[in-house]
């Protein structure tokens, strides 16, 4: 009995000693976890991303017309039902059988044209732009989440898993939001820059970077993998998982990682991405070659003639992205899945506008020529070639056109030939900004062509500096815009120059000079605009407009306003009030290259398209 | 964002990052992975061996910067430079200089690395060794049709060579640059380098530089830094302003015809050139030879060609003449015209240049000289009717009317001597002179050189040529200052031409000796001299071979005026003397020069061209038909990005078939090939946020059998013109007096020119004691009074220009 009560005390005891133990582990657990999740709670408050959620109204309105081509594709998606296109000149909607059912400019209310990525997270469209931040469709409108702390410069890639949504950035690293707020994912405390693509499985997250190689976030550690490791370049372009190994493209070959090390397992300049499709794993070239890995890599399809060239999994569908739109591969082949926009730009960086004598308009783009449409809209003609590609100012005259390009002066007739003035016939430099007539700006020096002879004025000859972008007759006088000032030419003599160091000009760089009812306007790049006062003074604007960048020869006058195409919008000076203003959401991009107008219409070219507006928009109250 | 609109045929110099990759892609399929590997191996052994090319001289250009791959500048916490050793030895004008470098790779990784080298000019490598461990790997000189073929080949079985030409698309050759590989971890790489380069004596003064400053960017440190020089002459001579030295020397011998000297120290800061000027004591013209005998060496690779393994067992020697300064020489007035090449291949730096020489050298004209202007292009357009004095108004008056003038058309070199000629007739009396101021590249009328050096027969007239540009057309000008005695120099664009031109400048109305002859003697064959004629306070040299060693009279003979100059000397020429081991080498480089000319006046010859390629591959010089093996697989143009130049443009080889740019910002571009241009373009769009400075840029090639390059360039924007900001100490001036300038610069000004009317421009250098450019401008004593524009020409490293100007008050005396 005894011996009974004992036990039963001994064994009460070694219950309160075990009780007090397991209390004890489990208080200092509990502390641990309590202090775990109170730093978590820290650290996830002090990397909460403040921003700004407004809704985007749409601007429609049949005075302002968005003339913009939406091939260019750089994601696609399906949701509820259609798939949509993240493109450079906006968002487009599909059926299953790939026919257009709208186009969505900002016009629509997208804050910009230059789409760059697509995710559906809770029911929603989340798209990536180019400088706005983050835009959400619900399938009716657009709202904008705008970070507010930082400068992202672009949302490049999405990835959405267990009700989060990841996004990475250019420049304002990688954020997670669960639907209500932004938090920074930061790498040992460092914030992932330049994020070009994001994958996420069990328990690990795999970020790949522009320059920066791979880096790895599993069971609580970060990992970072570049060339060093194996990685065949820093630029990463894809990543994708299969039979329990990471496999990762980057722009110079891809590899497979085996023990924090990477093996090559092929070498391909320009690779551009890949993704897993019923276990296979594709890859592509920017141009759009198409290769299949399993144990080597085979040729698979594609003509090599495309750009930007990038795969997608939509739909369980496997889809080719590209400069020339979607296209879907199947056993080998690919067909075009969205239409060819035939009577659209080619290319929607406008950075030169004309309208001929026959009300033809003519576009001239950075990089692709020149697209000519006739009154009704219908593109009449593409001019490009080897000398007509980089083209930097339009102007008719007569039956002529003449585009100042990189590949010299082309003049055109009425049937597009062209006669071409190069350094082969005297100019200093094949690259020509502008012209009025006989004076042609070039990048070394300012040229004139006077009986079939060039003749060119240098700093020698006192122009303030070589590179002229810009020229103005007015009446005797010639002005010539440069990087170091502008020069007032009298009789082919430089007569005088405007400086920072002799005049009101704060800026010196003349991008832009623009003659407006006997007034002269100078446009400079970082200064805004100035006026060149008939007494030889400079008038600023800054206290009217502050200061802006003014785009080379983005400037235009019709008797009643002064236009002005900057990197934030055009400006508008109505000559009869002085007023000032902005316009901006009605433009497929803030950065404005050219303008053109009739006796109707304005005509903006910008980065992302061409937007005609009616001249009444412009009448009080309408502008922004 | 920042939108460029224009394209840049700029060739400037460039940092060519050289991390290449090279893969197999047979048939567009990508190669696996042991074949890769196999591959790379392949790589990493080719490019141990030697993997050199000659760029022109790089931003961040001095002697010997190790730079780790994608890095643009050398980085001392990756690969530092621990010991450098310089061997220099000067021996009868000609110098050799020897460079032995260490670097620590203190990276925990095997590097690739980019040594880089300005050499100076007219200097030429003579070995480049890279140290792999215990064996010393020398570069290889060739032929260049079969450094062609081997490239090729080599390029075939997928390892990773290049080709080293006499110059890089700049067409100049000032800079060299080697790509290193494999510098491993925590270990050691050893470099040594040599060159020659020909010091020439002008007004008995000889001035030697080893380039240590940087011209652009950081300096290096160097944790032991040894330098020796020694100085041999068979002239006495003596050293000048030593003290000042940044590297002081310790003088272990000091005599009349040797000098010894040497500077070491620790953690040095080579902030400075090395510089070592003497003085030649020649109180009358004096005939010196050295000779050289030596069993010919011949190396493991001469071995390899039967013919380079011939052996000649005849001596060398080096005749050499300094004419001592006429003292008694009074100052004849000057009768010159100067013609100025305006035409459209003068345009940017030569013209900048051009007009700094008129500018210089008319106001170095005395009151009494007399001179006109022509500026030639498809025409030629004077000054005035007739020669004009030299007096302040009309020199400030042809100033103008340079400034005043165009630039374009043609070149019609022809025409604008003839006019020329014609105009130097109108001198009243005296000896006539033409200076010509060209890149001489004649378009128009002829290019014919015989034909363009006829205008000068029956002619009393001498020219003087100064030639600008890496492209000019020496050999012409050469030709027609020899035939017409009159001097000839040259100076790249981007060079600093004030002290060319004060030399060029005395030789004008100056005395010239011609008819230079060292008498013909059967012991003696292949005698090559240095000049057809030279100068008071010069020199000239001849080097040939001789059969017998034997002790003789060599005797020289030369023409002033009326009076002749007879001199000899009694020498022994040696059995066995390897004292001047330079003077194999100096010959070979004379024969191969005589026989290039030659072929340049009657056509080419295969027996000639054979003996060229023979000397050149025995004795390390570049030709036009020899080469360095080894090169860029891509040169990436420009480097320099001015705002108006958006575009990036790359030539390749034409095996490469696509190219792709991955650039800074997050934009990725395939580039177009130009069929008519042959090269790859793509115009690109900075953006905004984009600052002034240096990037890196990714090239993506790929070839026609598919394989795979990556190659990282750098590239500088810069699209600023330099701002200038002028201090003075007061406003108002006497005329005479000296207005002392202080000038404010952005850091990337690298040429500040002062004017004011009358006056002589000056250029302004960098004080570090006034904190900034500082220069003394000399008002003219006859200055009338008044209000005068005091004008600083800037320019920076993208050769953006500026100008600044200031009123200032001249109260005439």
């Amino acid at each position: 009995m005894r011996l009974a009560f004992k036990k039963i005390l001994l064994i009460g005891l070694a219950a309160i000693v075990l009780y007090c133990v397991v209390s004890q582990i489990l208080r200092v657990k509990n502390s641990v976890q309590k202090t775990l999740a109170e730093t978590r709670a820290r650290q996830q408050e002090k990397n909460r991303v403040p921003f700004e959620k407004k809704v985007l109204t749409p601007q429609l309105s049949d005075r302002i017309q968005i003339l913009q081509n939406s091939s260019a594709t750089t994601d696609f998606v399906k949701f509820r039902g259609f798939f949509f296109a993240a493109t450079g000149g906006g968002l487009a909607e599909f059926s299953d059988g790939g026919k257009l059912v709208k186009h969505f400019t900002v016009s629509d209310g997208l804050p910009e044209s230059d789409l760059t990525a697509l995710v559906v997270f809770q029911d929603k469209l989340f798209i990536g732009t180019r400088t706005k931040n983050l835009v959400v469709f619900d399938g009716e409108k657009f709202e904008n989440y705008v970070f507010t702390d930082r400068e992202a410069q672009a949302v490049t890639a999405f990835s959405a898993s267990d009700g989060k949504l990841l996004v990475g950035t250019l420049k304002g690293g990688l954020l997670e939001f669960d639907g209500n707020n932004f938090t920074e994912i930061k790498a040992d405390d460092k914030r992932i820059r330049a994020i070009n693509c994001l994958h996420k499985e069990a328990g690990k997250l795999v970020v790949g970077t522009f320059d920066d190689g791979l880096w790895i976030y599993e069971a609580d550690v970060w990992t970072h993998l570049r060339t060093g490791e194996g990685l065949p370049s820093n630029r990463v372009v894809g990543v994708v998982s299969k039979d329990k190994n990471l496999y990762v493209a980057t722009d110079f070959g891809f590899g497979v990682l085996q023990d924090k090390t990477f093996h090559t397992l092929a070498v391909s300049p320009a690779l551009s991405g890949l993704v897993l499709q019923n276990n296979q794993i594709f890859l592509a070239k920017d141009n759009g070659e198409i290769f299949t890995f399993d144990n080597a890599t085979k040729e698979f399809s594609g003509d090599g003639n495309l750009r930007n060239a990038r795969l997608v999994a939509a739909d369980e569908k496997l889809f080719l992205l590209s400069n020339q739109g979607v296209s879907q591969i199947n056993d080998a082949k690919i067909k075009s899945f969205t239409q060819p926009e035939n009577d659209s730009l080619t290319d929607n960086f406008v950075s030169a506008l004309a309208l001929d004598e026959r009300a033809n308009l003519w576009v001239g783009t950075f990089r692709s020529g020149i697209d000519v449409f006739g009154a009704g809209g219908r593109k009449l003609k593409h001019i490009e070639s080897e000398t007509v590609r980089e083209i930097n100012f339009l102007q008719a005259s007569g039956e002529t056109v003449s585009a100042a390009t990189s590949s010299g002066l082309q003049i055109f007739k009425s049937d597009f030939s062209a006669e071409n003035v190069t350094r082969n016939d005297g100019l200093p430099s094949n690259s020509v900004t502008h012209f009025s007539g006989a004076a042609l700006a070039t990048a070394k020096g300012l040229a004139f062509r006077e009986n079939g002879k060039i003749r060119v004025l240098s700093t020698v000859q006192n122009l303030p500096n070589n590179s002229v972008y810009t020229t103005l007759q007015a009446g005797r006088k010639l002005y010539a815009g440069t990087l170091g000032g502008l020069a007032e030419i009298e009789n082919n003599r430089v007569a005088r120059t405007f400086k920072d160091s002799n005049s009101r000009l704060t800026t010196n760089w003349v991008t832009a000079l623009c003659q407006a009812n006997e007034r002269i306007f100078i446009g400079t790049y970082g200064g805004g605009v100035f006026e060149l006062l008939p007494s030889g003074e400079i008038h600023s604007f800054e206290a009217e407009t502050g200061k802006f960048t003014v785009n080379p020869n983005a400037i235009f006058a019709d008797g009643e306003r002064l236009y002005v195409g900057t990197l934030t919008g055009a400006r508008v000076l109505d000559l009869r009030t002085q007023e000032w203003k902005t316009i901006k959401k009605v433009l497929p991009s803030e950065t404005v290259m050219s303008i053109a107008g009739d006796e109707e219409n304005i005509y903006f070219g910008t980065a992302n398209g061409i937007a005609r507006i009616d001249k009444s928009y412009f009448t009080a109250g309408e502008s922004e | 964002m920042k939108v460029f609109t224009t394209e840049t045929q700029r060739t400037q110099r460039f940092k060519d990052g050289l991390a290449t990759n090279n893969t197999n892609n047979t048939n567009r399929n990508l190669v696996c992975n042991s074949q890769f590997s196999r591959l790379k191996k392949l790589r990493v052994l080719c490019v141990s061996v030697v993997n050199v090319f000659l760029i022109f001289s790089l931003a961040a250009a001095q002697s010997g910067v190790l730079i780790p791959t994608g890095e643009n500048k050398p980085n001392p916490k990756i690969l530092a430079l621990t010991q450098m050793n310089v061997e220099i030895t000067i021996d009868n004008q000609r110098a050799l200089v020897k460079v032995a470098q260490i670097f620590d790779n203190r990276a925990a990784q095997t590097l690739e690395g980019k040594y880089v080298f300005a050499l100076p000019r007219q200097s030429s490598i003579s070995d480049f060794a890279v140290w792999d461990g215990d064996a010393r790997i020398p570069g290889v000189m060739m032929e260049r049709r079969r450094a062609n073929r081997i490239y090729e080949s080599i390029k075939q079985a997928q390892t990773d060579p290049g080709i080293l030409q006499t110059t890089d698309e700049t067409e100049s050759a000032t800079g060299f640059s080697a790509k290193i590989f494999p510098i491993n971890s925590f270990g050691t790489k050893r470099l040594e380098m040599e060159y020659t380069e020909d010091l020439p004596i002008e007004n008995l003064a000889s001035h030697f530089t080893f380039p240590l400053k940087p011209t652009y960017g950081e300096t290096q440190t160097v944790g032991e830094f040894s330098l020796k020089i020694r100085v041999l002459n068979d002239f006495n001579f003596a050293p000048v302003s030593l003290e000042n030295s940044p590297y002081p020397l310790q003088i272990s011998r000091s005599e009349p015809n040797e000098f010894v000297g040497d500077f070491h120290a620790e953690n040095v800061e080579l902030k400075d050139d090395f510089s070592f000027d003497y003085q030649i004591n020649a109180a009358e013209n004096r005939l010196s030879v050295v000779a050289y005998r030596a069993p010919e060496q011949i190396s493991a690779y001469d071995l390899r060609d039967p013919q380079l393994a011939d052996k000649n067992a005849d001596g060398f020697f080096q005749a050499s003449v300094v004419f001592a300064k006429k003292i008694d020489e009074t100052r004849q007035p000057k009768r010159v015209v100067l013609l100025l090449d305006t035409s459209l291949s003068m345009y940017g730096d030569k013209l900048a240049r051009a007009v700094e020489a008129v500018d210089f050298f008319l106001h170095n004209l005395a009151p009494e000289d007399e001179f006109n202007l022509i500026l030639f292009g498809d025409e030629a357009d004077i000054l005035a009717a007739a020669p004009v004095e030299a007096s302040a108004e009309n020199v400030e008056e042809a100033i103008a009317f340079v400034k005043n003038s165009y630039l374009g058309g043609g070149t019609n070199l022809k025409r604008g001597l003839q006019t020329a000629i014609e105009q130097a007739g109108k001198f009243s009396n005296g000896e006539r002179q033409i200076v010509l101021i060209s890149d001489a590249n004649p378009t128009l009328e002829t290019m014919k050189t015989k034909e363009i050096e006829r205008v000068f027969e029956n002619q009393n007239v001498k020219l003087f040529a100064f030639a600008l540009g890496a492209d000019a057309n020496t050999e012409l000008l050469q030709n027609l200052t020899r035939k017409t005695h009159g001097y000839f120099d040259r100076v790249r664009e981007t060079e600093d031409i004030g002290l060319k031109l004060g030399i060029f400048l005395e030789k004008i109305g100056a005395s010239d000796i011609s008819n230079l002859r060292l008498a013909p003697d059967a012991n003696f064959y292949d005698v090559y001299a240095s000049g057809d004629h030279s100068f008071f306070g010069s020199n000239v040299s001849f080097v040939g071979r001789y059969k017998k060693p034997q002790t003789q009279t060599v005797s020289f003979s030369a023409q002033t005026g009326a009076e002749n100059i007879n001199l000899s000397s009694e020498i022994a020429l040696p059995e066995s003397d390897e004292t001047h081991a330079f003077l194999p080498r100096v010959w070979a480089r004379a024969r191969v020069d005589a026989l290039l000319l030659a072929m340049n006046e009657n056509g080419e010859r295969e027996d000639y061209i054979a003996e060229i390629i023979r000397l050149s591959e025995k004795y390390k010089f570049v030709t036009d038909y020899t080469a360095f093996l080894a090169a860029p697989r891509a040169l990436l143009r420009p480097r320099l990005i001015q705002p108006g130049d958006p575009v990036i443009r790359v030539k390749t080889d034409e095996l490469i078939k696509a190219v792709f740019a991955v650039l800074p910002f997050g934009e990725t571009l395939p580039l177009t090939f130009l069929e008519s241009e042959k090269v790859w373009e793509t115009r690109f769009l900075a953006p905004v946020w984009m600052a002034d400075g240096t990037y890196k840029c990714r090239l993506l090639l790929t070839d026609k059998n598919g394989n795979g390059y990556s190659e990282e360039k750098t590239f500088v924007v810069d699209s600023r013109a330099p701002r200038v900001k002028i201090t003075l100490e007061k406003q108002t001036f006497r005329a005479g007096e000296t207005v002392n300038l202080k000038v404010s610069a952005d850091s990337d000004t690298n040429r500040l020119i002062a004017r004011i009317y009358g006056a002589k421009p000056v250029q302004l250098f960098w004080s570090s004691k006034e904190k900034a450019n500082v220069g003394a401008l000399q008002i003219p004593e006859n200055l009338v009074s008044g209000k005068y524009t005091l004008t600083v020409a800037a320019e920076d490293f993208a050769h953006n220009q500026t100008t600044e100007e200031l009123a200032i008050e001249v109260l005439g005396k």
